[in-house]
């Protein structure tokens, strides 16, 4: 009786596992969406109709889904050429000095004269390739571009998730290993610079939220990555 | 961004580049590049320094626009005069697309209405009157299973309404004094100007092979030697000629053929089109 109670609280601490590390995907997702191009009617209608946690326990979060909730709750016939004009303005800007925009490419942080296509770029490829991922044809930017960065935890955690619905906890915890060490070496070594960029040229709560939400993010799945594979030790 | 400016080429002197060590000071080791007196660092948003360097009136920054998009002033004055009374976005965004049917334009009616707005020539307001800027509707709280969360409210809806420079532009604009001025100022071509008006006042309108036909070869345009796009385009600034896949003459262009009436243009018939 006391196994089987055992085995069913086991189960049940696998299940909610697995359900926040899909909960952790679905978030790079929507963060890599958001990234990647400017938004369209599916995803605004789709944005107006989730529901954003109020108190996370994380403050960045919290003014992140506030702001971007302030901003659903204020869209009009023309909002999404607003957000097109801010998501220029955001990341491609006007200038030629490489301080004119929030530039979402990790190399522009990471090198010393702001350069695209540098080695982080390099970096990143190698470690996608050796996941098994590349970019598909259809995408002209560099592989460093924060939405990919962003995507590529994002199937990494989904991956995690199948590892551990087959109980296999040896892959599950190699590939948060990976997650973390990719978070810590690659996206929490530039991302703060660049959402930094962000709040100062976005005119929008939807970008400047954006801002907020990926920085709240990733700082609570670097603790929560700590956490597992500490326990996990 | 892929074709950006930046120098693409790899750098092995950046090998040892620590990306955590200030990167303000850059000693102006880069060849001829300014950039170090731009800082990110800086703690001030960008957009407040472009707003603080504009110190144009509203009246001025209007003209500006107007005087940097001639081809598209017909469709901002449509757009300022359909907005003399509050209009939602839906029906200016249509209205704009009637007034753009025959003239294909890169800039939607979105964007003519944000360029106007910039300008000060029209503001966007509530039902009550209330610019929109002011009214921030704030998201729900809702609870599910004990937690809060927060859900987009209904948009509050807003209108397009002109504003006093708007409105000052839009009475500014007197086609009709224009269109006298042209005239005048071109009376030795006023034989031409009738011709093309008066083709074009026809029910189908004038293709441009036609118009071409009847100006192109009149000795009048010999020397200086002027083609009929020449005076199209003076007679459509104007007002006076609309193109709806042909040309047409407008009610200006019917009070300047009133205007010509002394004209004789005895040599119409003689220029055949080509």
């Amino acid at each position: 009786m006391t196994e089987n109670a055992n085995t069913a609280a086991e189960q049940a601490s696998m299940d909610e596992l697995i359900k926040l590390i899909e909960q952790r995907a679905a978030t790079y997702g929507l963060l890599s969406r958001l990234f990647r191009v400017e938004i369209d009617q599916e995803l605004l209608d789709e944005l107006h109709g989730m529901r954003f946690p109020a108190s996370t326990g994380n403050a960045d979060v919290d003014e992140g889904y506030l702001r971007l909730a302030k901003y659903l709750s204020n869209t009009w016939e023309n909002s999404l050429t607003d957000l097109a004009v801010d998501y220029t303005r955001v990341f491609i800007g006007h200038g030629v000095d490489a301080y004119s925009a929030a530039y979402p490419f990790e190399s522009v942080y990471t090198s010393e004269k702001r350069l695209l296509m540098q080695d982080a770029r390099d970096e990143v490829l190698a470690i996608y390739r050796s996941a098994g991922l590349d970019k598909k044809n259809s995408w002209k930017e560099g592989e460093d571009h924060v939405a990919l960065e962003l995507e590529f935890e994002q199937v990494l955690a989904n991956r995690t998730a199948e590892a551990l619905r087959k109980r296999d906890e040896e892959e599950a915890a190699a590939l948060l290993t990976t997650q973390r060490n990719f978070l810590e070496d690659h996206l929490l070594s530039w991302v703060p610079m660049m959402t930094a960029d962000m709040k100062r040229f976005a005119k929008t709560d939807l970008y400047q939220g954006l801002a907020y939400l990926t920085d709240g993010f990733l700082s609570t799945d670097k603790a929560f990555l700590d956490d597992v594979l500490t326990e996990d030790e | 961004m892929s074709d950006s400016t930046f120098d693409l080429s790899f750098d092995s002197e950046l090998d040892e580049f620590d990306p955590l060590e200030d990167a303000g000071e850059n000693d102006n080791e880069d060849e001829g590049g300014d950039y170090t007196a731009i800082s990110s660092a800086t703690d001030a948003p960008a957009q407040l320094s472009e707003a603080e360097t504009d110190d144009r009136t509203p009246a001025e920054r209007i003209d500006d626009l107007f005087d940097s998009m001639v081809p598209r002033h017909k469709v901002l004055l449509g757009i300022l005069s359909f907005v003399q009374e509050p209009q939602t976005a839906e029906a200016v965004n249509a209205h704009v697309d009637e007034l753009q049917q025959d003239n294909f334009s890169v800039y939607t009616a979105a964007n003519l209405c944000n360029l106007l707005e910039r300008a000060g020539a029209m503001e966007r307001i509530t039902a009550d009157g209330q610019p929109a800027d002011e009214t921030e509707t704030q998201p729900k709280t809702v609870v599910v299973n004990g937690v809060e969360y927060l859900e987009a409210a209904e948009s509050v809806e807003t209108f397009w309404r002109i504003t006093e420079p708007g409105q000052a532009k839009l009475d500014s604009d007197k086609p009709i004094e224009r269109l006298r001025a042209l005239l005048e100022e071109d009376a030795a071509y006023a034989v031409i100007y009738k011709r093309i008006l008066t083709l074009c006042a026809a029910e189908n309108g004038a293709a441009t092979p036609a118009i071409n036909g009847k100006v192109d070869n009149d000795p009048l345009v010999q020397k200086p030697r002027l083609y009929a796009p020449h005076f199209v385009d003076k007679l459509e600034q104007c007002d006076a000629l609309e193109w709806r896949k042909a040309w047409f003459t407008t009610e200006t262009g019917k009070q300047g053929l009133k205007m010509l009436a002394d004209v004789v243009d005895e040599s119409a018939a003689d220029f055949k089109e080509d």
